[in-house]
This record gives structure tokens, sequence and C-alpha cells, in this order.
């Protein structure tokens, strides 16, 4: 085609015409700015493609077994109004995902949420316009104990999350173990990130013994600790939760900690 | 050097900005801080009144004064008042007030209470905002005749006469400098950040006409009257000296340069060497002038002026961080990245206006072209470096990433009727070059080159009016096409909103499903802005407005959450509270949330008053 007379006869005339091919160009340009916006309008999911992926996966959840979450991030209220009934403020909460058998996951634009990108190939997927739904099976923790049950939900990284919160130490006895005790960390309240510039120190003690520990400061995130095994039955356990004198601006400290932990039989 | 028709064209550009303006702006919301100025208008205007009429005893006295310009928040003294006062006089003569809501109005300035009329023709925060509109719609009719003046291409045969092509820059220049998302959202409020930039650009355009005027000081007298009028707008002001102190350094750098080649027996610079160095007079009245022309209209700044002055100055300079959410991360305090102004204007300028700016300031700065077309009219007054720094200027403070007050667009609104002008430039390079390609300068051709044209000016704006159509009224959520909209936005991290003023979008629902006696947990949507909006019968009298943070919350049965990255915070808190975590109802742009409405299904706790 390129090569074709007509098209070689084109490109000649517009040899010398700098302008009508720039001209060209910005028609090109006009073009496609006017049609992206309107495919970014129309592309947006529309309530029947949102009721529609509400209908699937409500016939088919197992209450108490199954997660649904929501990707990108910002796409969250949206998903919540539709199916905001099926999720508990546990799930909402949750340290991460490793106690549900199956995951939910309803996402727009082609995002992946990080609860399922570890997870291999979904059982199925189906796309319902601008929603895509589908399903993963893992095989769920069993959890036999979880400090923050009953706790309020709070902010950390923008999340929810259920922790127990404060500095200080945090005792727990006779605890049930499971073989393997997962501890995530946090600053909560983006208002004291704000006037915060210090770390907290968090040691994770059974029977008095360190088993974990680590540092965390605003920008930390959700922080997960490695996994620490123990032996199953019951135990000590306890949060050493402190100013972290070695890091940061300790006379900064507005140290909102928040942590949850789970005792888990894989 | 203008013509007659370019003055009327001016002032089609103006009334047509203006009007489309003053149509889309009812639909936009009231936000926080135009709330606050609304409620400052209204004291100051009272002052104006009372003493127009008569009624002030010593009008000038600090008793006098203070209760209308230094009473703490409602008299917003940390803000210079030009155009509050402007707002106040508009709302006085056009609002339509309502008699029976005296008591959403500030305490005993509500100018209904004497029997007093308006026109009563526009919704009292219309009524607010439109001089703000109308400096908008001046500013577009502005930029087209400095396009004329300054950068249009000259007929061969009458110097003074814009080509066709020049015209057709100007006009793409003018509908370039409308059509801005952000801008246009800021031309509907009543705040101060659109007349800023107005008062920049008209500032630089007197400035550049005192340099080579016909009576110098009376140019330069002009331009220390607009810089008053300037600084008695916002802050933004006091950067403008530094824009035009470089430039005249730069105009003396030249002159120096140019006379000592003329002294070394140089014939063409010689030739070209003015008989004297440009005269500071434009500087000394910006000294000299404008800080008496804010003294004048500043009230506040009459009794105690230094103590006042300083209380406004370290308003600012310690101003507190705000939260911003730019790339995934959200910002509260120092360091900010220092690419976040060139971030936020390629996501959200219309990608024509980036196009064709880049392509214009190319041609304005590559020699090679300017020996092709020969220098602008304007060269003798290095207009190419008067429009850099006036560009570059408002950016600067952004760039250290230490900045007070760090985020969005509207700090350096200032910046782009520049890079309209100099979009407007390529399209004049292109209608020329259209005209010789096509041989449209024959008059037998004259309807095919009108034509043509008429094409060229429309696709240069055409894709601008899109994108600031689709913006609409949620302009502060808008990302442009490159950014894909407003998801694309979500998508890259980018900050949703502020201000709440969105809202506005949910009037209507609320009107119609809320029940009797709702308390509403209002969120980032402030009281003042909610009592305009009672004021101007949207939204049922019947509804409450809870108090803010967690007793409010408590004490509601309806919740709202206006999304921000970091007013997560709030939705979780809501749903402790209500105990579920499922809008009812949530408000979108392009599918991208922009505030949630929580509804309480068990009943409000005891001890909550109805």
């Amino acid at each position: 085609m390129v090569g074709s007379p007509v098209v070689s006869d084109f490109l000649r005339r517009l040899r010398g015409r700098p302008a009508l091919v720039m001209t060209a160009l910005l028609v090109l340009l006009a073009a496609w700015e006017i049609g992206q916006l309107a495919y970014v309008h129309a592309a947006a999911p529309g309530d029947s493609d949102w009721k529609a992926a509400t209908a699937l996966i409500r016939a088919e959840l197992r209450p108490g077994q199954d997660l649904i979450v929501f990707a990108p991030d910002w796409v969250d209220p949206l998903g919540r109004k539709w199916l905001g009934d099926e999720l508990t403020l546990d799930d909402l909460g949750r340290m991460d995902a490793a106690r549900y058998a199956r995951i939910w996951e309803v996402t727009v634009r082609g995002a992946e949420p990080p609860e399922t990108e570890h997870l291999g190939a979904p059982t199925y997927t189906v796309h319902f316009g601008g929603v895509r739904v589908r399903r993963f099976e893992q095989k769920p923790a069993v959890v036999t104990w979880a400090p923050q049950q009953g706790q309020e939900i709070q902010e950390v990284a923008h999340a929810p999350r259920r922790c127990v919160r404060g500095t200080g130490r945090h005792d727990y006895h006779a605890v049930s173990l499971g073989s393997t005790l997962q501890v995530y960390a946090g600053l909560a309240d983006v208002w004291a990130r704000k006037e915060n510039r210090a770390f907290a120190r968090v040691r994770v003690l059974v029977d008095g013994q360190e088993v974990g520990a680590t540092s965390v400061g605003n920008d930390d995130g959700w922080k997960r600790l490695a996994p620490i095994a123990t032996t199953p039955g019951l135990h000590e356990v306890s949060f050493d939760v402190a100013l972290d004198p070695e890091r940061g601006d300790p006379r900064r400290a507005r140290l909102d900690v928040c942590l949850a932990a789970e005792a888990r039989t894989p | 050097m203008r013509q007659r028709m370019d003055r009327w064209i001016a002032v089609a550009i103006f009334a047509f900005v203006s009007l489309v303006t003053l149509a889309a702006s009812p639909l936009q919301g009231v936000h926080r801080d135009e709330a606050v100025y609304m409620e400052a208008s209204e004291r100051y205007v009272a002052y104006v009144e009372r003493l127009l009429r008569g009624q002030q005893p010593h009008p000038f006295s600090a008793a006098a004064v203070d209760p209308y310009f230094s009473c703490g928040a409602g008299c917003n003294s940390e803000h210079p008042p030009l155009m509050k006062l402007l707002f106040g006089v508009s709302w006085r003569l056009f609002a339509d007030v309502d008699a029976s809501k005296q008591n959403l109005h500030p305490g005993g300035f509500a100018r209904v209470a004497g029997g007093q009329r308006s026109l009563a023709l526009l919704p009292e925060s219309t009524a607010f905002r439109l001089p703000t509109i109308l400096l908008f719609g001046l500013l577009a009719a502005l930029v087209y005749l400095f396009f004329i003046d300054a950068l249009a291409d000259r007929s061969p045969t009458d110097r003074d006469t814009p080509t066709t092509a020049g015209r057709v820059g100007a006009l793409a220049a003018a509908l370039l400098t409308a059509a801005q998302p952000r801008a246009f959202f800021h031309a509907q409020t009543a705040a101060f950040d659109l007349p800023a930039a107005f008062f920049w650009f008209v500032c630089m355009t007197a400035y550049w006409r005192a340099l080579l005027p016909a009576r110098p000081l009376r140019a330069a007298l002009k331009l220390g009257l607009l810089y008053g009028l300037f600084l008695a707008t916002k802050l933004q002001s006091f950067f403008l000296p530094v824009a035009l102190g470089a430039h005249y350094v730069w105009l003396r750098w030249r002159y120096a340069r140019v006379r000592s080649r003329a002294d070394a027996g140089d014939a063409a610079a010689l030739a070209a060497v003015p008989p004297s160095p440009p005269g500071p007079w434009p500087l000394v009245a910006v000294a000299l002038v404008s800080p008496l022309v804010l003294f004048v209209l500043w009230p506040y700044l009459w009794h105690q002026p230094i103590a006042h002055f300083k209380t406004y100055w370290a308003f600012h300079a310690n101003h507190v961080h705000y939260n911003f959410e730019y790339l995934g991360v959200n910002y509260n305090h120092p360091p900010f990245p220092w690419h976040e102004p060139f971030g936020m204007l390629i996501t959200t300028a219309p990608v024509v206006l980036l196009v064709l700016a880049a392509a214009g300031i190319g041609l304005l700065t590559s020699d090679a072209w300017r020996a092709r077309i020969g220098p602008p009219l304007a060269e003798k007054r290095s207009t190419r470096f008067l429009l850099l720094v006036c560009a570059l200027v408002p950016l600067l403070p952004f760039l250290t990433g230490q900045a007070p007050i760090f985020g969005e667009t509207k700090h350096w609104l200032a910046s782009m009727p520049i890079l309209a002008l100099c979009a407007g430039f390529a399209v004049q390079a292109l209608g020329r070059g259209l005209i010789s390609e096509l041989a449209l300068g024959e008059p037998a051709r004259r309807g095919l080159r009108a034509a043509v044209l008429t094409g060229l000016v429309f696709v240069s704006a055409a894709p601008a009016v899109a994108e600031t159509v689709r913006s609409h009224p949620y302009g502060l959520s808008h990302y442009n096409a490159l950014a894909g909209g407003a998801p694309g936005g979500a998508d890259l991290g980018m900050n949703r909103q502020f201000w709440g003023y969105s809202v506005r979008g949910l009037l209507e629902w609320f009107n119609r499903t809320l029940p009797r006696g709702s308390v509403i947990y209002p969120h980032d949507w402030s009281e003042g802005a909610f009592n305009v909006d009672l004021r101007d019968h949207l939204l049922r009298d019947d509804l409450r407005y809870a108090a803010r943070e967690l007793p409010g919350m408590r004490c509601s049965n309806v919740a709202l959450v206006v999304h921000e990255l970091h007013f997560n915070k709030y939705d979780y808190m809501i749903w402790n509270t209500y105990g579920h975590a499922q809008p009812t109802r949530v408000l979108t742009l392009d599918g991208v949330p922009l505030v949630s409405v929580y509804v309480r299904k068990d009943p409000m706790p005891a001890g909550c008053g109805r």
C-alpha cells in the first residue's frame, strides 16, 4: 500500500507543504483527543454492568469462606455500593486474605489486586461490560487466634485495618497458637503521620522469648513481618511497642501504632 | 496598531466567554473557601453601603472598620479585599435574596433586613461569582488583543493591520485561554485564583506597553494602579516584580551590549541601538504607587498597618501544608516532588493546547524561523523574554519542593494564558503556511480561505472545548485525554478533588430521597456552602448539618465522604459508627467515585438532639 502509485503521488504532493502536513497532524490530534474523551466516558461501567456482576457473585457466594476484593483501589466505594452487604467489617479490615478459601476479584480497567496476584490462574473469568469478575481458590489458613478481633477499624496507609493500637506492652495469656504466627504492623491515622517523624519498634515475644521484630515509620505502610514458626498449643504472647530511638527524629514522635496478628495452622 | 475590527472581536470574545461561564456556573458546587469569601463579601459591602449612606458616624475609625474587616475568620483578613468587595457589590446589586432565610447570613449583614431591594437577577452564589466570571471573559479578550499587538503578523502593505493569519492565531489563543478545564472551574468561583491570573496578565501587558509609550509617566502610573489592584487581590502579586525586574535587567543588559558594539563602530549595532536605555518608570510605579492602592482599598490596614500586614504575611509564610495525592503518594509535608507542577500541567491541560504551545515556543525561540519571518513587531521590548519569565515565575516556588501550599494548578494559573499565546503563535504560522501553500491569498479564493482558516481555528480549539465540557461541573477531578480522563488520573494516583464542592451533584438526590429532618454528616462539605445552598433553594430546609468529625458522625443519619486519598480514614470512621460499609449512593465522574453517601440503618444513639 505504502509503495502504491496513489500514495507515492500523495506524499510527493505533500512534500514542500509543511503547513498542510502539520495541519493534517493537528486534525488527527484533535480527532484523537475528542475520541479518547468519548471512549473514556463510554467505557466507564454502567449500573447494568455492576448489577450483572453482583447477581453472579451473590448467586455463588459462600458467606464466611469467600472474600470479595475490588481493584483498582479507587473503585472500592462503587464495589461496596453494589456488594457491600456481602462484606463484613472483619472482611474489610482483614490483616490479609490467607484465611479465605475463595476470592472474588471484581475489577475495572484490567486492574489486579495484591490479594490475587500470587494465586495463579483464576477458576473462571467473566466480563460484564467494563467490569471483570474472576474467582480464585486457595487452601485457606485456619486461624486459631487473632488479638484484633472486636477492635475498631483504623486507617493504615489509606487502607482499612482492624488492629490493636498503641505503644506499650500488649500481653495475651493462654493463647492457642498453631504452627505459624503472622504479624503485621503500621502507623495509623493520616493526621498523626503528618506530624510524626519517628519510628516505632515492634517486638513479638512468645513465652517471654523475642521471636520477631521490626521498625515501622510513616512510609512503611502495612508491614508484614516474616512468618514466625510456633509450636501448637497454649502460650503467652506479647507485643512490645516502643519508640525506636535509632531511627527518624524521636523528638517529633506521634506514633499511632496499629498491629494485627493471626495464629495459623496452614 | 489595533483595528476597530479587532476591538469588536475582543468584545465578542468577552461576551461569549462570560455568558457561557455564567450559564455553566449554577451547576458547579460552592467550595469551602468560596463560602468563607462570600461571608466576608457580605460584611465588606455592608461597610461600603453604610459608608455611602452616611450611616457610619466615624467611618474610618477602628471601631467602625474592625467589625467588617478585622473580626477573625468571618472577615477573612488573611486575603486582600478587592475581589471580596466586588463579590459583595455584585451580590448586593444582582442577588435574588430570600428574606425568610436571614438566619443563614453572617450576623446582621443580610441586606434584605431593612427591606432594601436588589435587582434579583441571579441566584446568590452566581451573583457572588459574577465578577470572576467577567474577569475570565475579559482575560480571553485581552489575550486576543495582546496577541494582535505583540505577536500577530502584519500586512506587508500596512504595518498597522494584522494579517488574517494573525487574527486566526489571536482568536485561537483567546479560545485556548478559556477552554481549559481547570481555568474554567476557577472562573466559576467567588475566589481569587482566576482573578490573580487575570491581573498577572493585565500587569504584564501594561508593563509591556509602558516600555515604549508616547507618555511614559502616564503609562507607568497606569501600571502602578493595576499592580495595586493585583496586590489587593491575592498574594501571588508579590512574585510579579520578580518577573518584571528580571525582564528589565535583561533589557538594560541588552542595551548595554548593543551600545558597546555601536561605540566600537559596529554599523549594524549603531543602526539598532535606541537613543537611551529603557526608563525605570514602570518599576518605580510598581514600587511606589501600588502599595498606596492596596492601603486605600484595604481598611484592615488603616489601623496598625505594619502589624496587620505582618499578620497577613505570616499567615501565608507559615501556611499549613495540605494533603495532595500525586502519582499515588499522599504528600502533606516537604519535601514535595519538584516536578509536580509539570506533572499536573501535562495531565490536566488540553493536549491540543500543550502540543500547539510547544510548537509555538519552538517557533518563538528558533532563530532560523525568526530570520525567515522577520522579528515580531514588538521585539524591541524583548517580548519573548517577557513571556518566558512571566510564564515561569508563577511555577518557580513550586519547583523548590518546599512551598507552603503545594498542589493544584490554581497557584500558577497565570502561566496558562501565556501558553495559550504560544499556541496561538503556532496556529498563526499554520494559517500563514496554508494561505501560501494553497494559494489562498488570491482574491478569487477568499471564500475558500475563510473556510480553511475557520476550520483551522475549529480543530485548534475543539478538543480543548471538548475537554472543558467533559470536565464540567467537576473540573478539579478532570484529567486530560493524555492521562486517560478521570479514570486515567485515578489510575495514575492523581489528586481526585478538593474543597468539597462536588457534593452539589447530590443535592437533587438528597431532596428527593432523604427522610424529613435528616441530619447529614457533611465531611468536607462546609457549613457555609451548605447554607448558601439552602439560601439558593438547592436544598430542602428541613435537612440539618451535623457537627464535624466523630461527634457529628455519631449524631447523624446520613454521612458523606468526599473522596481524596487522605480522606479514606473517614470511610472507616463511618463504618465503625454506622456498623456497615455499604454506601447508598456514589457520585461518579466517568466511573470514578467523587462522593459516597452512607445512610444509617439503626436509630441514632440516645443523647443526640434533633
